[in-house]
């Protein structure tokens, strides 16, 4: 195990601050903010995992298009929701082929 | 004499501005803030309360601490402005009312002042309503009769989005 940097570290807490501070927006905000929130951290965990060293185009690709579809919300909820469906779609498809399914 | 008329320049700026939500990495001048600020100070308030209060946050630490809690608060910005209201003051001046509900709206209008004037000097704001007060209460040490009501977030666009849809007057307007 190795021990991590300080710049390590405070990525780690902000990305803990960011879900700690969703969920006590989320006691009070619009439900569809949920959906929301959950992109944003993935696209947060994403940078948070590219801190630590760990990166791959994939990911990188993926965290590209989330950042764009997670705007879709401002402008049209359809096509938000849609996005969400497609993107577990394509993740179900990484992991089938990731485990030769 | 100005061949456009106050309506349409003003009309101009409102239409204009964007909520932005990615800034270049330029300080913004402490001088700009402050002129913004002392018009903003000008917009009206129930009973003349004038209850809203400011913080301006440059420190470039306290800003991503603060961006930490606020998951509302997309981009780096190098400022912000932090609403709060002094509720006890406003409940001295105007009442329940104004302890209670007043603050809210004296706060929306101040805000939309605020953006709309950084609109003109060419900055962009975002109000962000999405942080968790107890957090940004012990970041930066507020007033306790001070109450959190938004974070305007400050500095010059990197990205101006396109204007998201407005619901038409005939929606929102009935004539009786």
């Amino acid at each position: 195990m190795r021990s991590l940097s300080k710049t390590e570290e405070l990525a780690i807490y902000s990305f803990i601050a960011y879900l700690a501070s969703s969920a006590r927006g989320l006691l009070i905000e619009p439900q569809i903010y949920g959906p929301f929130r959950c992109l944003d951290a993935i696209s947060r965990f994403i940078d948070l995992l590219g801190k630590l060293g760990i990166s791959s185009m994939y990911l990188n690709e993926l965290k590209e298009d989330i950042d764009k579809g997670k705007y879709l919300l401002l402008y049209d909820e359809d096509k938000f929701k849609e996005f969400i469906i497609n993107l577990n779609v394509r993740l179900a498809k990484k992991i089938k082929e990731y485990l030769s399914l | 004499m100005s061949s456009r008329s106050d309506f349409d320049v003003l009309a101009n700026i409102v239409k204009t501005r964007r909520t932005i939500r990615s800034f270049r990495d330029e300080d913004v001048p402490k001088e700009l803030i402050e002129k913004i600020l002392d018009i903003a100070r000008w917009s009206p308030s129930g009973s003349n309360a004038q209850e809203w209060r400011f913080i301006v946050v440059t420190n470039r630490d306290l800003l991503k601490a603060m961006k930490m809690f606020s998951p509302g608060w997309l981009g780096d910005s190098p400022a912000a402005i932090v609403i709060c209201a002094d509720r006890e003051w406003a409940y001295k001046v105007a009442g329940i009312l104004g302890r209670d509900v007043m603050y809210l709206i004296d706060a929306g209008i101040v805000m939309q002042t605020i953006a709309l004037l950084a609109h003109t000097l060419g900055l962009g704001t975002n109000i962000i309503l999405s942080f968790s007060k107890e957090a940004l209460r012990e970041l930066l040490q507020i007033p306790k009769n001070w109450d959190i009501v938004a974070i305007i977030a400050l500095g010059y666009p990197k990205e101006i989005p396109k204007p998201p849809p407005r619901l038409p007057l005939t929606k929102l307007m009935i004539w009786r």
